[in-house]
């Protein structure tokens, strides 16, 4: 058998050699709306990913075409896509004759996506943040509704995490080294020039990179593929902007071989969504291509975006009563304005240079280098021995009151709820004020930080594409990477006072300095205090990959190597850890390996079957190597690498009316490490004294096991009404018990070992929170042959989970000191105490619609709208929310919730309200 | 023929793995919780309790002020003005743990004084009267050993899972002598059945 297909293919490969002055296929492609020819249309053979562009005039050939059916896509952004069936006969030409293509006037929606992705919560230890951003530009059903009609739940596809996905510009990954998250911020703003973008689901083969288990989103900025022309549009919303304005212009490939793209856009808003949440966002970007001959191009792109937004807080339900969903706790007045004390700043601007180098017909390298450098600031609020400025301080709420008497009447709760709510915000004022009557004179007492993180990256790939033969396609990279990370606390605003005592006033001697070193030092705005470190980390992989195609099947094999090295060094001499915080630390490598395959079987052109499998093992991000990183350089203990196992099968209907798939997915991730920071009055202590320590919290050995099924339905039941159904049913969950240390500086300020083994935390299937584990929509969408389309959908979600606090599932919290279970403990009242809250299900209703008009016959220019309505009806949602880890036995937490009101009761985010979207776009 | 057999082993692998491997929301592990055969805090049934005195005229007494969270517990001194020599034993009810096929026993002690260590004892034959005539077996328990101050601390889990099916009897021994004597606290005496 092996030697007759071997045979064959040589045969065949001769044939095709003789009949090569005849193309094989060939074709024009036009504007259906304005009848003129489009340039840099992409024509690709499904099978073997041959690629060719059409021309100035339209037109595009393929020399040779592979034998036996073949599946003939045409792309373009910004146009529906088509697709042709072929049988192509040796020596003939396939003349595909004229092919119209329709503007994709539902392309319109990808520009609302942004709003909910950049809108991550991620960095406020909720874990909430949905997959959305990586499916912008997907046409799978399933895949739309999880992008546009789920991603405001923060539904993430197969339940998992951003950093077990793939996000590429020009081959660059974007994922973070830090988290292994991209920050979509990097390229906020500049939809239409980042429009130009892939994703393939799961472990599918991409081009690019082996990838991980979720998908991988691969985005171009190679400036000859885009649609030349001019495009400004403006947008209205009240998510977490108001306002956008966006120019876009690609000149197209000119005679001399140059082309270029620039776009740029501002998004403001004074007040988003939520109360006090500002919002302001500059983007640029432009890209120049030269082309110096048939196998040489070069292309150097830039990007900088500029955010900044104020953040809106998790709030615990007695808030929530109180003030209404809308409450955000981080804001206060100043001089008649909103001032938010939790910003995120974002500016990290990007330079890539990429060579194009068509070395055959059949092989292509990419070879790629980018420099990423800026910071990303999160500010907050610090104070020496004042009061805690935080309005919803626990001893603000009645419930404090509440639960020191025991219950309270109906008139001492309303005096008590009037209290707080005379003074529900941060008083910038009274900080200023005290400030000025400091016990020293000029030394603030308040003042405003951000956690800074400054990186430098640099990023270099070489990617080769290569046709082995008519059935046999190489895909193989390198990529190396090298990160500066400087992490400090840079002081911001000393809220009218002269400077701010780099010490930590709870501690006492050598344990209060920041820096021995400096010891004492007066800390001005914008100079770094409390902690200071570098982090460096190099990483190599590289990756290969064969897909074969024959004509039943079609089959991959993929292999990944990497290798990565993390050290941090310190740059102050913190008095806690006085010989552990100063220089560098032990480097930490990790090597690891993936293997991968997958074989589509097609049943008839219409029946399909896929399988997909994937082992690999994952190196742990650098955020979770270092388990105190800001004061020493303890690597994490028991660090090692994840185990990912992860498979999919699939059958999947693509008829003419109908195209549908299911797909059955199952993954496994072992020996997960997640490091929690946060201020607690100690762990185990049981006063409500202040946040007064800061903690870490290392949970090892974490393992995760995802399944579920996924269904996308399409049917078109007239030429211009099409219904949509898509559902994904879950269970996500953590398969088994982890460990879990805590790093308490407290502890180490007395001299003692600061790791505390709290042993086993008992997590065993309870639920991955934060995120939808069932969903499912069903639409309906009119295209009006006149250029007009509206849709509306309907979604159910339920099954979010609250995230359950670690330290509460460890044997500290049913064990006395003694090692006794607590007096009240037993099997049924633990049990109950610590059962997972499921948030309540709800159901969305969006609608969509939009219209675009040609200006002239003479040209294809066009005017248009579109606008969409989220949550028509309103709905009051959960999206995620943490227990707290305050009361971490089980008689305080016992006693904490027996008055109805706990003083740390979870925090919850909640999901938008009623919203719109409104965008109007010219293109010339 | 071929494709109906795949689709329908693809689907009934699907179906299989999905329900045998299907979570319950009330499926979830939780933190150690020991359940109790017996729980003896003193606070009832200090009667119940064998007090046998096989040397000097102090005996074991119920302290109703100083136990774990001021609760009552067992209490016993060899001294009395002097230090005197004493061998007092407190027996338990028989402890019925015939239902069980595995038990651990944890009480809380607390001393203070120097002199001899209190001795952990457990027995299947103890048949009432002189202790010294049962079969008694020494168990290994963490005990006060700080004799500075009173400091209620827990024995940690013994293991008697040797003795269930059966009944019985925990005995605490105290001994003094003329130059030394302890004053030895007991409480929350325990059997864990899980």
């Amino acid at each position: 058998m092996k030697k007759l297909v071997l045979s064959t293919l040589l045969v065949l490969q001769a044939v095709l050699v003789f009949a090569q002055q005849n193309p094989a296929l060939k074709g024009k492609v036009i504007d259906a709306k304005s009848q003129k020819p489009l340039q840099n249309v992409a024509a690709i053979i499904q099978s073997t990913n041959q690629t060719v562009v059409t021309d100035f005039s339209g037109n595009f050939v393929f020399q040779t075409v592979p034998p036996g059916h073949q599946v003939l896509v045409i792309r373009f952004t910004g146009f529906n896509q088509q697709t042709f069936a072929l049988e192509p006969s040796t020596g003939e030409t396939v003349d595909l004759g004229t092919i119209l293509l329709e503007e994709d006037i539902t392309s319109e929606q990808q520009l609302s996506l942004i709003t909910i992705t950049e809108n991550d919560l991620g960095d406020d230890n909720s874990g909430s943040e949905s997959t959305a951003g990586l499916l912008q530009a997907t046409r799978d059903t399933y895949q739309q509704a999880a992008a546009f009609n789920w991603g405001q739940a923060r539904f993430r596809i197969r339940g998992l995490d951003n950093e077990y996905g793939t996000t590429m510009i020009n081959g660059i990954v974007m994922n973070k080294l830090y988290d292994g998250r991209p920050q979509w911020g990097n390229w906020g703003g500049l939809n239409d020039a980042t429009r130009n973008q892939e994703f393939t689901m799961g472990s599918k083969p991409s081009d690019y990179t082996f990838g991980g288990i979720l998908g991988t989103q691969t985005i171009n900025t190679r400036a000859s593929f885009y649609r030349p022309g001019s495009r400004i549009s403006m947008s209205g919303t009240n998510t977490n902007y108001n306002w956008r304005v966006m120019a876009t212009h690609a000149s197209g490939m000119n005679k001399q071989g140059w082309a270029f793209v620039v776009s740029a856009s501002r998004r403001w808003a004074e007040e988003g969504y939520f109360d006090g949440t500002d919002y302001g966002a500059n983007s640029l970007f432009a890209s120049v291509e030269k082309k110096f001959n048939d196998k040489h191009s070069l292309n150097l792109t830039a990007i900088y975006a500029q955010n900044s937004r104020g953040k809106n807080s998790p709030n615990t339900q007695e808030v929530t009563d109180l003030m209404g969903v809308k409450y955000n706790s981080y804001w206060g007045w100043q001089d008649g304005k909103k001032r938010n004390s939790r910003d995120k700043d974002l500016e990290e601007p990007m330079v890539m240079l990429s060579h194009y180098w068509k070395l055959s017909e059949k092989t292509n390298l990419n070879t790629n280098v980018a420099f990423q450098t800026g910071t990303i600031g999160n500010s907050r609020l610090d104070y020496q021995l004042g009061n805690n400025p935080d309005p919803t301080y626990y001893r603000n709420l009645p419930s404090y009151y509440s639960n020191l008497n025991g219950g309270l009447t109906q008139d001492e709760f309303n005096n008590y709820a009037s209290i707080f709510r005379s003074r529900p915000q941060i008083d910038w004022n009274a900080m200023y004020i005290a400030n000025q009557n400091s016990a020293f004179a000029g030394r603030s007492v308040y003042a405003l930080y951000e956690d800074r993180t400054d990186d430098n990256l640099l990023n270099a790939n070489s990617i080769i594409n290569s046709n082995l033969s008519d059935n046999i396609v190489l895909n193989a990279g390198v990529n190396f990477r090298k990160l500066r990370s400087h992490n400090h606390q840079n002081l911001l605003d000393l809220l009218g006072g002269q400077y701010f005592l780099d010490i930590d006033p709870f501690f006492t001697g050598n344990a209060s300095q920041s820096d021995l070193n400096n010891p004492n030092r007066q800390v001005r705005e914008n100079e770094s205090y409390g902690y200071n470190y570098l982090l460096h980390a190099t990483t190599f992989d590289g990756f290969t990959q064969f897909k074969f195609s024959y004509d039943k099947a079609d089959f991959y094999l993929a292999q990944s190597f990497s290798r990565s090295e993390y050290q941090r060094e310190g740059i102050y001499r913190n008095g806690i850890y006085v010989d552990n915080s100063y220089g560098k630390s032990k480097s930490v490598t990790f090597e690891n390996f993936g293997f991968k395959g997958g074989l589509t079987y097609k049943i008839t052109g219409k029946h399909l079957l896929d399988f997909n499998g994937v082992y690999m093992t994952k190196a742990p991000n650098l955020r979770n190597s270092f388990s105190n990183a800001r004061l020493n350089n303890t690597i994490t203990p028991d660090l090692r690498s994840e185990t990912v196992l992860s498979a999919d099968g699939s059958y999947i209907i693509r008829a003419p009316k109908f195209k549908a798939r299911f797909t059955g997915f199952f993954s496994s991730i072992k020996d997960a490490t997640e490091i929690a920071f946060f201020y607690g009055e100690g762990i185990g202590g049981d006063d409500g004294g202040d946040e007064d320590t800061f903690v870490s919290e290392i949970v090892t050995g974490v393992n995760k096991q995802n399944m579920g099924v996924e269904v996308g339905l399409e049917y078109q039941i007239t030429s211009t009404i099409k219904a949509t159904a898509a559902a994904s049913y879950g269970q996500y969950i953590y398969s088994d018990n982890a460990n879990l240390k805590t790093n308490d500086d407290n502890v180490a300020a007395t001299g003692n070992n600061p790791l505390t083994d709290f042993g086993t935390v008992y997590l065993k299937n309870y639920r991955l929170p934060g995120m939808p584990q069932t969903a499912a929509t069903f639409g309906l969408e009119y295209r009006d042959p006149n250029f007009w389309w509206i849709g509306a959908n309907v979604n159910y979600l339920e099954g979010t989970y609250l995230d359950v606090s670690n330290i509460l599932r460890t044997d500290n919290f049913s064990l006395d000191s003694s090692g006794d279970t607590y007096n009240g403990a037993t099997p049924e009242t633990v049990k109950d105490i610590l059962k997972q809250e499921k948030f309540d299900n709800f159901t969305l209703v969006n609608l969509t619609g939009g219209k675009s008009w040609r200006i002239s016959k003479a040209n294809r220019n066009t005017v248009g709208f579109f606008a969409s309505v989220n949550n028509v009806f309103d709905v009051t949602y959960k999206t995620g929310g943490f227990e707290q880890s305050r009361k971490a036995t089980f008689p305080d937490l016992q006693a904490d919730q027996a008055n109805g009101t706990p003083s740390f009761g979870p925090k919850y985010f909640y999901g938008y309200g009623r919203t719109y979207f409104v965008n109007f776009y010219i293109n010339f | 023929m071929k494709i109906k057999f795949l689709k329908t082993m693809f689907l009934l692998t699907l179906c299989t793995s999905l329900l045998t491997s299907c979570v319950g929301d009330d499926d979830y592990a939780t933190p150690t919780v020991y359940e109790y055969a017996y729980t003896d805090g003193f606070e009832t049934n200090w009667a119940d309790w064998t007090k046998y005195s096989v040397t000097g005229a102090q005996t074991w007494q119920l302290d109703t002020q100083y136990g774990f969270n001021n609760s009552n517990c067992a209490k016993m001194s060899g001294y009395a003005g002097t230090n005197n020599v004493n061998e007092d034993w407190l027996i338990s009810p028989a402890f019925d743990l015939s239902e069980l096929t595995s038990a651990a026993l944890t009480f809380k002690t607390a001393s203070k004084f120097s002199g001899n260590v209190l001795e952990i004892k457990i027995s299947s034959d103890y048949a009432g009267g002189n202790p010294n005539d049962a079969t008694w077996m020494d168990l290994a328990a963490t005990l006060d050993l700080d004799t500075s101050n009173y400091k209620w601390t827990g024995s940690g889990i013994i293991d008697i899972s040797s003795f269930a099916g059966g009944n019985v009897y925990v005995a605490f021994k105290y001994t003094s002598t003329s130059s030394a004597s302890t004053t030895w606290e007991v409480d929350d005496v325990k059997i864990i059945k899980n």
